[in-house]
């Protein structure tokens, strides 16, 4: 199973690249789920559905699934409380289902939901030759994204923290002191066991993220600032680990007559096409041109296909 | 006594009050360290940077005595200074 993954700016065409990106590899006989993170969906608009809960079949092979960003950060505080819960059995007085609502805008918590979500995606549809994901706009995108490695760090900290406290347990132990019904093993201590256990689930999450297998597309307009922005996304993910090898340019203005408003818009298009070229110079960079028409559907789609050819191909290849 | 005898007391005094002076000592930095822990883990709750909420939700639960433990502490932190340097015999 292959994992491709589009980040860029909001409206610059990730979904559509998505979508049609889908339904490239579904023509050329593989299975594809194309999955939106985006809380602002339009995955469904792209592909003109109606019905769009749960998992969408859009053609054979060519299936979606609009994440409910809402309901997965319930979902996900909900096993968190039942977590809770079942440790703090002496606590039923306290109505900690009280509390979810207000955790449901903690900071950080909807970054954690999706990358749950992303997870147990993956985990369920590992049938899939591919898996695609729509991302929403870079910001949240990188956040969701950094956050196995962010988290994974903090935990490391924790873990020698908590060694530490237990190497002090242990010593005064063995001088004979007394310290009451205190866990002083690694192996039964329930801190150090939730640790591993988070610890886990980061490392399942950064070795899919950083795997051969998984990819980002960068997508972005010729613009100054999609393409600042497109630089800096590049970057931290290159930190990360994870390979960025595909990059669409779209909406680029092709005009059959000389417009003279459009004069210096279209060398601004110009100007930054040949610096997309140098900065990007390692990855495969496709064109697609502004149409006339939004691309929409699934015909429309296999049109705009047409254009990220050389992007399936590499999708392929590696 | 001999003079044997007056020594091994003597060597055996002093290993003693190295033994609790250093159990002390330990003791003490085993505290410290709980709470750097417990602080580290309720940072994120109450709008310090930390983990993040879900961390500190999963292991809360199991930090109940450190928990009260360091809560009673901040309450005496007047007396910290005075204990530490009890601790370290600096009177
Ligand atoms: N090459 C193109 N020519 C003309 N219109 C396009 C082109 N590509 C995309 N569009 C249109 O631009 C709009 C934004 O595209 P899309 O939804 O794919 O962007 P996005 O990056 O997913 O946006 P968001 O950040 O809001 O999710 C859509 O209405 C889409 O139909
Ligand atoms: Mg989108």
């Amino acid at each position: 199973m292959k994992i491709i993954i589009t980040v860029g700016k909001g409206g610059v065409g990730k979904t559509t690249t998505a979508a049609s990106l889908g339904i490239a590899l579904r023509d050329r006989g593989y299975s594809v789920l194309v999955v939106s993170l985006d809380p602002a969906h339009n995955l469904g608009d792209v592909l003109n559905l109606k019905s769009r809960s749960g998992k969408v079949k859009v053609l054979d092979n060519y299936e979606i699934i609009e994440v409910d960003v809402d309901e997965a950060v319930r979902k996900y505080l909900d096993e968190v409380s039942l977590m809770i819960k079942s440790t703090f059995k002496h606590l039923s007085v306290l109505n900690i289902d009280k509390y979810i609502d207000i955790l449901s805008n903690a900071p950080g918590v909807e970054e954690h939901a999706l990358m749950s979500e992303f997870k147990r995606i993956i985990e369920e549809n590992d049938d899939k030759d591919f898996i695609i994901f729509d991302m929403p706009p870079t910001g949240l995108s990188l956040r969701i994204l950094s956050l196995p490695f962010i988290h994974k760090s903090w935990l490391m900290e924790l873990k020698n923290l908590r060694k530490a406290i237990l190497d002090r347990r242990r010593m005064l132990k063995n001088i004979g002191e007394e310290l009451g019904d205190v866990p002083i093993d690694e192996s039964s201590d329930p801190v150090m066991r939730e640790l591993d256990n988070m610890l886990k689930e980061c490392e399942f999450l950064i070795g899919k993220l950083t795997s051969r297998d998984t990819m980002c597309i960068l997508v972005l307009a010729p613009e100054t600032l999609p393409l600042l922005e497109a630089e800096r996304a590049f970057r931290k993910l290159s930190s990360l680990g994870i390979s960025v090898r595909g990059c669409v340019v779209n909406k680029v203005l092709k005009l059959r007559e000389h417009v003279p408003e459009l004069k210096s818009k279209i060398e601004e298009q110009e100007r930054c096409l040949n610096e997309i070229k140098k900065v990007f110079k390692d990855m495969t960079i496709v064109e697609v041109p502004f149409l006339e028409q939004e691309p929409r559907g699934v015909d429309a789609l296999r049109r705009y296909a047409n254009y990220i050819d050389s992007l399936v191909d590499l999708v392929l290849r590696s | 006594m001999r003079l044997r005898d007056i020594f091994k007391k003597v060597i055996t005094g002093i290993s003693e009050t190295f033994k609790e002076r250093s159990a002390e000592l330990i003791k003490l930095e085993l505290r410290e360290l709980e709470n750097a822990f417990t602080l580290l883990i309720i940072s994120p709750l109450i709008g310090l940077p930390g983990p993040s909420t879900i961390t500190s939700l999963r292991l809360l639960p199991y930090i109940e005595r450190e928990l009260a433990q360091s809560l009673n502490i901040s309450r005496r932190l007047d007396d910290m200074l005075a204990e530490m340097l009890g601790y370290l015999d600096i009177t």
